[in-house]
């Protein structure tokens, strides 16, 4: 936590948040986010001040207690395959078709 | 009547679909209506007949929230980027409304993605407040609630991370029911925040409120966070020795004198009841909003990420990369909703975010353990659903939300009353309790964990000794 909270964010920090979530920002929207950035960095100094209260505790996960909960493993149906592509404009052969992630021609 | 055949399941859908057709376009509560599926299901049933032993809601319509999926049936969460989506399936409350008998009428105004208290970062435009058309009418389950204030539809199912189903509920003169986080399946609601996402139904009374809940809640094999409706407390002994908790004044401070003066008579009431009230002090965390902030975040910008514009109804442009496709699809989210991802530190840090968010979850125990020492001295606690009357329509535009004095102090109060127990999965449930320059107001009692019981006792009481939930809109009957 302290190198985020000494953090001074800058451009570069949003253009990498950018690019994880991959939104398109303009230059404006860069500017502004820095220093919204940066006001969030706030909410983890007041986590700092209210560690001492909570030093002693165990994190809730869930607040009714579940642990380790899984779906139950029973075989079922599968979603039909037109519901499955119903809003997918491009398929071919039972598959969603994306444009190629390689640029290479595959020699023939 | 349905059983009695004083009236067919037809002519209550053509009540509706009527009312929808005439008052909809002005109050925007649906953005998808599917009357002739309505009408169909209605005649089938009424072919079939409905008996003493038939589901309980066999014939009866309802409004979804639109980030619910229905089954070939528009889906879009308000958002762009699902305009053109259909669902693909039913989400499990949808199933078991119609496992339950109910017949969809359509499907209700939403903020984007349910981020929003007032419906207007939809991309459908805001619905409006039934009792005046210059408000809003909350949010975000605010065309739910829109819908059941002005008797568009007898019920609705909305949903809350917070307060989306009792605030918009607060503001429009009806019944919203926030269950214990797992007692209502999640599958199929357009995730947005997993941890804190309770569905629940926005009704005319207590009672019908309670029905609807009976029929969707329960262990859902879909969704490994319910658990068995077996959980949820019988409600036991006499009424009159339910304690009351009510916050300590400086809470209170920020309640608009209004919505305050509603709120004193309504205490008064419960006091004539017999019940017990005592004043209770809020679990004291500064800057409580921190906790909350960093849990939705990552949540909120994990569950965005599946939007690639590959499986969910955007057209593939011809000539560009996968990467174009990304960027173009993800450039339709609203400006706030690219907000919370762009402010979710994970993304700075991803090592460094785990510490905090054991941090955080470290005081979600720390709120809980003060909580659970509150309600061993009472059994419910409470106060105004909102703190304010219903905001003016316009209080989001350009981008942004444009606050007044007195709609600042919505948020301080809310991360006390609203965003604190919601973090521990508690119950609430808000009654209309009376009305200020011709806007409804409400009263919200949250318990501890399973508590719906007692609430739903403590609420319909309180209806029974008050006229608020029988008035309507003189302008829509």
């Amino acid at each position: 936590m302290k190198e985020i909270v000494n953090a001074d964010f800058d451009i570069d920090h949003i253009k990498h948040i950018a690019k994880v979530y991959k939104l398109r920002l303009s230059q404006e929207d860069k500017v502004h986010l820095v220093a919204q950035l940066s006001k969030t960095k706030e909410y983890l100094r007041s986590f700092k001040k209210l560690h001492k209260r909570t030093s002693s505790l165990l994190p809730t996960y869930h607040v009714c207690g579940l642990y380790n909960s899984y779906r139950v493993d029973i075989v079922a149906s599968s979603m039909d395959l037109s519901d499955v592509f119903l809003n997918a404009k491009n398929t071919k052969d039972g598959c969603f078709t994306i444009p190629g992630l390689f640029k290479e021609k595959v020699n023939e | 009547m349905l059983v009695t055949r004083q009236l067919s399941s037809r002519e209550l859908v053509d009540y509706y679909l009527a009312r929808i057709e005439k008052y909809n376009p002005v109050l925007n509560a649906y953005v998808t209506v599917v009357g002739e599926l309505a009408r169909e299901k209605a005649n089938s049933i009424d072919n079939a007949g409905i008996t003493t032993s038939s589901p309980l809601l066999t014939g009866i319509p309802v409004a979804i929230k639109d980030s619910f999926l229905t089954h070939h049936i528009r889906t879009t969460a308000g958002s762009n980027v699902l305009r053109r989506y259909t669902g693909q399936y039913d989400s499990t409350v949808v199933r078991r409304l119609k496992e339950a008998g109910a017949i969809i009428l359509g499907k209700t105004n939403l903020d984007e993605f349910s981020l929003g208290f007032t419906t207007e970062t939809s991309i459908f435009g805001p619905s409006l407040n039934p009792w005046d058309i210059n408000h809003l009418p909350g949010g975000s389950s605010g065309g739910s609630a829109a819908a059941v204030g002005s008797g568009l539809a007898p019920a609705a199912i909305g949903s809350e991370h917070y307060d989306s189903i009792r605030q918009p509920a607060a503001w429009c003169g009806v019944v919203g029911l926030k269950p214990t986080y797992g007692v209502v399946s999640r599958y199929g609601v357009i995730a947005m925040a997993s941890s804190l996402e309770c569905p629940g139904p926005i009704a005319r009374s207590v009672k019908d409120a309670g029905i609807v809940l009976r029929q969707i809640c329960g262990k859902d094999n879909r969704d490994a966070n319910t658990v068995s409706s077996d959980n949820i407390k019988p409600f036991k002994g006499n009424k009159s020795e339910i304690k009351v908790g009510i916050p300590v004044r400086k809470v209170l401070a920020d309640v608009d004198p209004e919505v305050m003066a509603n709120f004193t008579k309504a205490v008064d009431v419960l006091k004539e009841m017999g019940l017990t009230i005592k004043v209770v002090e809020l679990p004291s965390v500064e800057r409580t909003s921190s906790i909350f902030e960093i849990l939705y975040r990552v949540e909120v910008s994990s569950n965005l990420a599946r939007y690639d514009g590959i499986r969910y109804g955007q057209e593939t442009p011809e000539g560009k990369d996968v990467e174009e496709i990304y960027l173009e699809s993800r450039e339709k989210f609203g400006p706030l909703l690219k907000y919370q991802m762009m402010t979710d530190l994970r993304a700075v840090s991803s090592a460094d975010f785990q510490m905090i968010y054991d941090e955080a979850l470290k005081l979600r125990t720390y709120i809980k353990n003060n909580f659970d020492a509150i309600f061993k001295k009472v059994d419910v606690i409470a106060s105004p659903t909102s703190p304010c009357l219903p905001y003016r329509k316009g209080f989001f535009s350009g981008g942004k939300y444009h606050g007044t004095e007195i709609t600042d102090r919505y948020k301080p109060y809310v991360d006390l009353t609203a965003q604190l127990p919601a973090l521990c999965g508690f119950p609430g449930i808000s009654v209309p309790c009376g009305f200020s320059s011709g806007l409804p107001v409400g009263i919200q009692f949250f318990g501890p964990l399973f508590s719906e019981n007692t609430l739903l006792e403590v609420a319909s009481a309180y209806e029974r000794e008050t006229p608020w939930h029988k008035k309507l809109p003189e302008n829509l009957s």
